[in-house]
């Protein structure tokens, strides 16, 4: 018997610490393991005892790179356990403030991380001696997705801005108008990315995913929603626990998710695209019918130009909702802490991100569920890892090596999000 | 933007303050700044966004960034500088993450993308404790206002190093008398940065103390 076994101790180019296991006996694959090593953050933990109005602060800080989205469905969940009804002029502004986030995210992963895998340099840097042009864009969109976000989120990084109801200040016509240029600017790079990144070889792969995604009436899923799969899902935020069921397993900090009864599935830009492409924009959505690309992408390499056809939809977004945009008289509607439990979702760059909470007549936060993409996606990832490794045994290790990262920054994988989890029980005598 | 470049200086911070020591760079830009001659201003940075890092040294001819390091073997106060393309070192190589692209990756992009001022420093400060929480270690409090004068005399050594190419000064604070305690007065430089990718003629800071230094990774 011959074992083969290759470990890549630290992933390069995903957010956070993993590391990837394959083993071979006797030339067939026995293991593909995402290990996810980073330590468990406590989040849902420490909220408990908290004031609800400080989850949307205090959860952004579990990811930099997708505050906004922690904090928008902490937002929702709590404002639905209050009883408080967000005025419409206030959930545009969140939209806005989510679009800055995906331009932002999207923006930087589809060229500074996963780009340099189809066109064989080690990282950006490399890449951008050869490829100036689209890493500069790369940057303009990073730039003016941090701007959509300081401008009405406070700031860039875990803005400071949104509060239960709405938002402490909302900002003036003019403010939002002065961005308008950037954002037609962004739109332009964002095109050129889409026909850049469509020129790549992507490896041959299909596979044949439970896609799960929000579904929000009339609109791409920017906002809260109805949970949708195409294999019949279709629930409240509320429903979510009972049907998605998260599990640990032995070589992750993070808690793997699962549909209850069907397994593994998918959440994140394939998955919205295929429930709510007709939803996209005009030009995202003109772009994908010239390039080709129908509602259902199969194959997990070519979500680089899904992800770039949402950064394109998001401009188009940011354009419209800020040449739109009309102040509130209010920047908050008005409500008070009472019992219950909320629910809230949101998409994430990476995909569907809930979270639960169970609070008391005082205010204070009881108990806490967050499920993030990353920790929805795992078993998806290796069950990709499966299939691309499988197909590779005969490879040497480092081809073997480089398309198993590859495959895996196909999801964009946010480790710090995944393990914020922890179940933790004190027994005191 | 090089070729633009407005004849603007900045002393530009990097760090988080809630991660003690690594927030040391943001305390010590605005006191560097005040003690260089020649209208300097001072920004501060996380250092974790490469299109803010890039973007705020836009524009500018003269740029030193401050930041803090883990130097093995090095006390808490212990500063390095660094010029040229030796600032480049001023992180190991690495992939950068969604996260995390460190002031290493950074100058290295902005290099491949021509972004690079037209003179560019790297001062490393050694922490001792990047623990969470604010304020800096004991170490480094007792140290800050010395640590300021002391970079911004070097810095200043260091502007006429590039004039006449004399060594470049290594501020090892921990080392009685390595820097001048006087207020630093600095001639005027406005001509004399010298470009990115001259070849340096004078010795930098030793191989084996840049080796050690590794930038304190964010959270």
């Amino acid at each position: 018997m011959t074992t083969r076994t290759i470990n890549v101790d630290y992933l390069a180019r995903v957010e956070g610490e993993g590391a990837l296991k394959l083993r071979f006996v006797d030339g067939t694959l026995r293991e593909a393991a995402l290990s996810i090593f980073e330590p468990p953050r406590f989040y849902e933990a420490l909220m408990v005892g908290r004031a609800a109005a400080e989850a949307p602060d205090i959860t952004a800080r579990i990811c930099g790179i997708c505050p906004v989205a922690y904090q928008l469905s902490a937002l929702a969940a709590v404002e639905e356990a209050f009883g408080i009804a967000v005025p419409e002029p206030i959930a545009l502004l969140r939209r806005l403030l989510l679009c800055g986030e995906w331009i932002s995210s999207h923006g930087l992963h589809v060229t500074m991380l996963h780009a340099p895998d189809f066109l064989g340099y080690p990282d950006v840097v490399e890449m951008a001696k050869a490829y100036d042009a689209e890493v500069r864009g790369a940057l303009a969109l990073k730039k003016v997705g941090n701007a959509i976000m300081a401008r009405v989120g406070g700031r860039e990084i875990h803005p400071v801005n949104v509060r239960v109801g709405g938002f402490y200040r909302v900002p003036g016509r003019a403010e939002l108008r002065a961005l308008a240029g950037q954002v037609e600017a962004a739109t332009d790079h964002a095109r050129r990315t889409l026909d850049w990144v469509c020129g790549f070889a992507f490896p041959d792969l299909e596979r044949d995913y439970e896609l799960v995604a929000l579904r929000t009436p009339g609109a791409y899923p920017m906002a809260p929603g109805r949970i949708v799969s195409n294999r019949g899902v279709d629930i409240a935020p509320r429903d979510h626990e009972g049907t998605f069921i998260e599990a640990q397993v032995p070589h992750s900090t993070a808690l793997h998710a699962t549909v209850a009864g069907r397994g593994p599935y998918l959440t994140g830009p394939i998955a919205r695209l295929a429930l709510n492409h007709q939803h996209l924009n005009p030009l995202a959505a003109e772009a994908a019918r010239h390039i080709g690309i129908g509602p259902l992408t199969r194959n997990p390499f070519m979500s680089i130009i899904v992800r770039s056809i949402e950064i394109l939809h998001a401009c188009e977004e940011a354009a419209r909702l800020i040449a739109a945009y009309d102040p509130p008289a209010q920047s908050a509607a008005a409500g008070a802490p009472r019992a219950g439990t909320g629910y809230g979702v949101i998409e994430a760059p990476r995909g569907v991100l809930y979270q639960r909470y169970d609070i008391n007549a005082e205010g204070t936060v009881t108990r806490t569920t967050i499920v993030p993409p990353t920790a929805q996606n795992q078993g998806t990832i290796e069950a990709d890892l499966r299939v691309v490794a499988g197909r590779l045994a005969a490879a040497d290790d480092e081809t073997l090596r480089s398309r198993c990262e590859q495959a895996i920054r196909n999801h964009d994988p946010c480790i710090s999000c995944a393990t914020h989890f922890l179940r933790l029980e004190v027994e005191r005598a | 933007m090089n070729g633009r470049a407005r004849p603007e200086r900045l002393v530009l911070g990097v760090g988080n303050p809630h991660r003690r020591d690594d927030g040391i760079g943001p305390l010590l830009a605005p006191r560097i700044a005040a003690r260089l001659a020649g209208g300097w201003r001072h920004a501060a940075e996380r250092g974790d966004d490469v299109a803010c890092l890039i973007a705020a040294w836009e524009g500018c001819a003269d740029v030193v960034v401050v930041d803090a390091a883990m130097m093995a073997g090095a006390p808490a106060g212990t500063a390095c500088l660094l010029e040229g393309r030796r600032a480049a070192t001023a992180a190991p190589p690495g992939a950068p993450s969604s996260h995390g692209v460190g002031l290493g990756q950074a100058i290295g992009l902005a290099r491949a993308l021509g972004a690079l001022p037209p003179r560019l420093r790297v001062v490393l400060v050694a922490g001792a404790d990047f623990g969470q929480g604010d304020g800096l270690s004991g170490a480094l409090t007792a140290r800050l206002e010395p640590l300021a004068q002391e970079i911004a005399a070097a810095l200043c050594a260091c502007a006429v190093s590039a004039r006449y190419a004399s060594p470049v000064p290594h501020v090892t604070t921990g080392t009685a008398n390595a820097m001048s305690p006087q207020r630093a007065n600095c001639p005027s430089d406005a001509g004399g940065g010298r470009a990115q990718d001259e070849p340096k003629t004078h010795p930098l800071p030793g191989q084996a103390a840049a080796a050690g230094l590794r930038p304190h990774r964010r959270a």
